[in-house]
């Protein structure tokens, strides 16, 4: 009995369990924003590449409707999912594909961050816009 | 005496244990995103790069054309591929996106046109290595064949 109390009463082995307590409730949280930081950035670099293939099939189409097509076709071939995708395509000239004028694309893509429902953080809209410059030789 | 008590006594160790690790969680947080913030520029800055270069790879040199004409080389007029590359530039209205955008150099050699451009990434937590500004660099380089 008198045993019992004095390890019931005893500090030792505290600091293991504050430690790990305090370790865990601070580096789950962060993990989960390491995680939603790192989606956010992959998904920022892959809607940039797609603009930037994308404004290069536009400014290199025959024609400004075959080349919206093809745009669409390249985004949906791209990114597999387009239906979490947007695409606007503007032109600095009317018509578009004129000689020294420029076509911009931007593609926007909605990302979900899989962070917890509390925090009221589900998703994130990320942009990319590419200009590339019409030529005819 | 009284020294020597109060550190041999463990009240309200794991409160400073938490605010040193709130400490480091933080820092670990901030420069992850820093970390991010630095890839997402050098991908904007790749495809500043990719479309400048393209731009500037259309300067052919047309005397050199017309004296030498389909069956060979093409050539690029170096002063015309650094006049379209700035007109993009300017039309792109890049340095509003990117901070202290600068195209570095441009070479032209014979059909091909190098760019090499750099800024500085706008990080959201304002530092990575404190007293160091960390800049990006990107090259592109566009070639131009005839068949």
């Amino acid at each position: 009995m008198k045993n019992l109390c004095r390890k019931l009463f005893s500090s030792q082995g505290n600091v293991l369990i504050e430690f790990t307590l305090t370790t865990v409730a601070m580096f789950i949280p962060i993990s989960y924003l390491a995680v939603a930081v790192t989606n956010v950035a992959a998904g920022y670099i892959q809607v940039q590449d797609v603009a930037r293939t994308a404004a290069r099939v536009m400014a290199t189409s025959k024609s400004e409707s075959s080349g919206k097509i093809q745009v669409h076709q390249i985004v949906s071939d791209l990114t597999g999912d387009s239906s979490q995708i947007s695409v606007k395509i503007s032109c600095s000239h009317n018509p578009c594909l004129v000689d020294e004028e420029i076509v911009i694309v931007e593609v926007q893509k909605v990302i979900a961050l899989n962070l917890p429902g509390f925090t009221g953080f589900s998703t994130i809209t990320v942009r990319g816009k590419q200009a590339e410059v019409v030529q005819e030789i | 005496m009284k020294l020597g008590r109060a550190v041999e006594n463990e009240d309200g160790s794991v409160l400073v244990f938490g605010i040193g690790l709130g400490i480091v969680a933080l820092l670990v947080l901030t420069t992850s995103v820093n970390i991010a913030t630095l890839w997402v520029t050098k991908s904007k800055l790749n495809s500043v790069a990719d479309s400048v270069a393209i731009a500037a790879s259309h300067s052919i040199d047309i005397d050199k054309f017309y004296l030498s004409g389909v069956n060979q080389k093409v050539y690029l007029n170096e002063s015309l591929a650094k006049a379209r590359a700035s007109r993009f530039l300017q039309k792109l209205s890049i340095e509003s996106e990117l901070n202290s955008f600068k195209l570095v150099d441009l070479t032209v050699e014979q059909n091909s046109v190098t760019i090499l451009i750099r800024a500085q990434p706008r990080l959201p937590f304002g530092y990575l290595v404190p007293g160091i500004k960390p800049e990006i660099q990107s090259q592109a380089t566009a070639l131009i064949k005839t068949n």
